[in-house]
C-alpha cells in the first residue's frame, strides 16, 4: 500500500490524516487538505490470472494452443484461456475483437476521443458572421457539415441534434441573405 | 461487443478549465459524469471532446487542496476597482468618468460572483496507478457536493472502511503537533524534487521596492524629473527581479508567505503600470499636442508631472509609495527570517559531520 502524498508539496502524508471531518494543514508545507480514502486503498492489487495448461483432449485457447480454454468470445466465437479473456462491461471478448471494436469505435467505453461535428458546424456558421464576407464560403460547408454527418456519433454525454439544427438554420439564413443581396445587385444593374 | 449500446450519464456539479497556472488561457472545459459504474471526465474544447474513466472499483482516494486564487483574484479585482474609482472620481471628461463608473461596476460584479462562490480548490484522484486532477471541482463547495454524491456509489461497489482501516489516531497532538522550529519544505520522492532557494533574488527585489516606495515618497513632497526618472528605472529592475523570483521560487522551498508576496508585488507592478498608463492617456488628452513631436517628448511630459499638479496623479503616487514601503518591509523581513531558518538547518547536520569526522 502506497502513502497518499500531499498534492503540493508531494510529502507523503501519515494514515491518521485521512477521512477528517474538515481541511487540516498538511504537516509538510501546512497547506490545507482534506484525503478521502477508500476500502481500495487498503487492498492488495488483485493478482492476473494465468492460463492453465492443456491436458488430453481438452479445448485449447486460439492464441494459446498450450493453455486449457476456459469462455469463448462473446464476439468472434474464438475460444479464450484465462490469460486472453478480457471482461469489459459484463461480456468476455479476446484482445484482437478489443483493438477492433476500439479502431472502429464500437467499443463505447473505450472511446476516449470523439470530434463534435455539431459544435464544428455551428462554430462554423456563427463565428464567420464577425465578418459578414467569410459566411460565403463557411454557411455552405457548415450545412455540408451538419448533413454529412448527421448520424455519426456525436459526444457520449449529449443526445440532441439541436446544434446541428441551429446551424443549418442559421447558415440557411446566411445563404439566403448572400442570394438576396447578390440578386438585388445583379437587378440594379 | 455493446456496439452503440449508450451509457447514461448523469452531470455532476462543476466546471473548470484545465489549468497550468495562475492565469491561463485555455478552451477546454472539464466537467464530470456518473454513470453506474464509473466517472466519466470530459475535456471538452467546443470540437472535440477527450475522455476519463475512473471505475469505481478502482479509486482509493480524493484529496482536496484549498488554494488561495479565489483570494488573489478577489484582491486584482479589489485593486481593479480602486484603480477605476480613481479615473471615475480624479478624470475631468464626463465621457471618460462614466466609462470609468462602468468600469468599476464590471469588476464588483466580478468580485462578488467571485466571493459568492466560495474558496478554490484543486481536487485530484488517486487510483493505483495514476494521480489525475479534476479540474472541474474548482471549488471548495462543488468538490464536498461531488465527493458526498459519489461516497454512496464508491462505498457500494467497493464496500465501507473497516474499524480497523480507519486509522484514526485518537492522539490530538499528532495531527496537531505543535513546531517548535519553522520547518523548511524537504525535498520528497515521487520524482518532484524540491531544491534549496536562498532567497536572493526575492531579497533584491524586496529591497529595491522599498527602495523606490522611499524614493515616491520623496518625490511625494519635492518632485524632480530626475528623481522620476530614476524611480522608472528601479520600477523596471525590480520588475525583472520580480519574474526572475517567481520561476526561481517554482519548486524550490522558499515559504508560502515569501511566494505570496512576490505575486502581490508582481500583481503591484501590474497595476502600477495600468495607472501610469492612465496618467499617461490623461496627459495627452490634455496637453498640447504639438509639444510632443517624439517619444522622449512624452516621456518627458510624463517626468515633469507632478503630483501637485492634480489630485489623481497624487494619489497615483500615495498609492505606489504605500505599497511599494509595506510589500517592500514585510517581504524583507520574511526573506531574511527563512534565510535564517536555512542557516540554522545547515548548521546542525555541519556540526555532526564534523564531530563525525573528529
Amino acid at each position: 500500500m502506497e502513502e497518499i502524498s500531499c498534492t503540493h508539496c508531494h510529502a507523503p502524508i501519515l494514515a491518521g490524516y485521512y477521512n477528517t471531518s474538515d481541511l487540516i494543514p498538511c504537516p509538510s508545507c501546512h497547506a490545507p487538505v482534506k484525503i478521502d480514502v477508500f476500502p481500495a486503498f487498503y487492498h492488495s492489487p488483485r493478482s492476473g490470472k494465468e492460463g492453465e495448461t492443456l491436458i488430453d483432449d481438452q479445448a485449447s485457447c486460439f492464441y494459446h494452443p498450450q493453455k486449457k480454454a476456459v469462455i469463448p468470445c462473446d464476439h468472434c466465437g474464438r475460444f479464450l484461456c484465462a490469460l486472453c479473456d478480457v471482461e469489459l462491461s459484463d461480456k468476455h471478448l479476446c484482445p484482437a475483437c478489443v483493438e477492433t471494436g476500439k479502431k472502429k469505435g464500437r467499443i463505447v467505453n473505450l472511446d476516449r476521443h470523439r470530434v463534435l461535428y455539431d459544435g464544428v458546424a455551428l462554430r462554423l456558421a456563427l463565428f464567420p458572421m464577425i465578418t459578414i464576407w467569410f459566411t460565403l464560403i463557411t454557411a455552405p460547408m457548415a450545412i455540408y457539415l451538419a448533413i454529412r454527418h448527421w448520424k455519426s456519433p456525436t459526444s457520449l454525454v449529449r443526445r440532441t441534434k439541436i446544434r446541428f439544427i441551429f446551424a443549418m438554420a442559421l447558415a440557411g439564413l446566411q445563404i439566403l441573405a448572400w442570394t438576396t443581396g447578390i440578386a438585388y445587385l445583379v437587378s440594379r444593374r | 461487443m455493446d456496439g452503440r449500446a449508450e451509457t447514461s450519464y448523469k452531470r455532476l456539479p462543476g466546471r473548470g478549465p484545465r489549468r497550468g497556472g495562475f492565469i491561463t488561457v485555455s478552451f477546454s472545459r472539464c466537467s464530470l459524469y456518473q454513470a453506474d459504474d464509473h466517472i466519466l471526465g470530459v475535456d471538452n474544447n467546443g470540437f472535440s471532446e477527450d475522455y476519463k474513466r475512473f471505475y469505481f472499483s478502482n479509486i482509493q482516494a480524493i484529496i482536496t487542496r484549498r488554494t488561495n486564487r479565489g483570494a488573489t483574484w478577489s484582491l486584482v479585482l479589489a485593486l481593479m476597482i480602486a484603480c477605476s474609482l480613481m479615473g471615475a472620481l480624479f478624470l475631468e471628461k464626463e465621457a471618460v468618468r462614466i466609462f470609468f463608473w462602468i468600469l468599476s461596476g464590471a469588476f464588483l460584479v466580478f468580485l462578488l460572483v467571485n466571493a459568492f462562490r466560495g474558496p478554490t480548490c484543486i481536487c485530484h484522484i488517486v487510483t493505483a496507478v495514476q494521480e489525475d486532477q479534476l479540474p472541474s471541482l474548482n471549488r471548495l463547495r462543488v468538490a464536498r457536493k461531488v465527493i458526498e454524491i459519489l461516497r454512496p456509489a464508491i462505498e457500494r461497489v467497493q464496500g465501507r472502511l473497516s474499524p480497523e482501516e480507519v486509522n484514526i489516531d485518537p492522539n490530538e497532538e499528532t495531527l496537531h503537533a505543535p513546531r517548535t522550529t519553522r520547518p523548511l519544505r524537504q525535498p520528497h520522492a515521487r520524482g518532484h524534487g524540491i531544491r534549496h532557494d536562498g532567497g536572493t533574488i526575492h531579497m533584491l527585489a524586496f529591497a529595491f521596492i522599498l527602495l523606490d516606495g522611499i524614493l515616491t515618497g520623496i518625490l511625494l513632497l519635492n518632485h524632480t524629473a530626475t528623481m522620476t526618472g530614476v524611480s522608472s528605472v528601479l520600477t523596471l529592475i525590480y520588475s525583472i527581479l520580480l519574474i526572475v523570483a517567481l520561476v526561481k521560487q517554482h519548486e524550490s522551498d522558499i515559504p508560502g508567505t515569501v511566494r505570496r508576496m512576490t505575486w502581490a508585488s508582481l500583481g503591484f507592478v501590474c497595476v502600477s503600470y495600468l495607472l501610469g498608463y492612465v496618467l499617461m492617456v490623461t496627459t495627452l488628452m490634455t496637453s498640447r499636442l504639438e509639444i510632443m513631436v517624439t517619444q522622449w517628448d512624452m516621456y518627458r511630459v510624463m517626468l515633469d508631472l507632478s503630483p501637485q499638479d492634480s489630485p489623481l496623479v497624487m494619489g497615483v503616487y500615495a498609492f505606489s509609495a504605500t505599497c511599494s514601503l509595506v510589500l517592500g518591509a514585510l517581504g524583507l523581513v520574511r526573506v531574511k527570517r527563512h534565510r535564517d531558518d536555512s542557516a540554522s538547518a545547515s548548521r546542525p547536520s555541519q556540526d555532526s559531520e564534523g564531530e563525525a569526522r573528529g
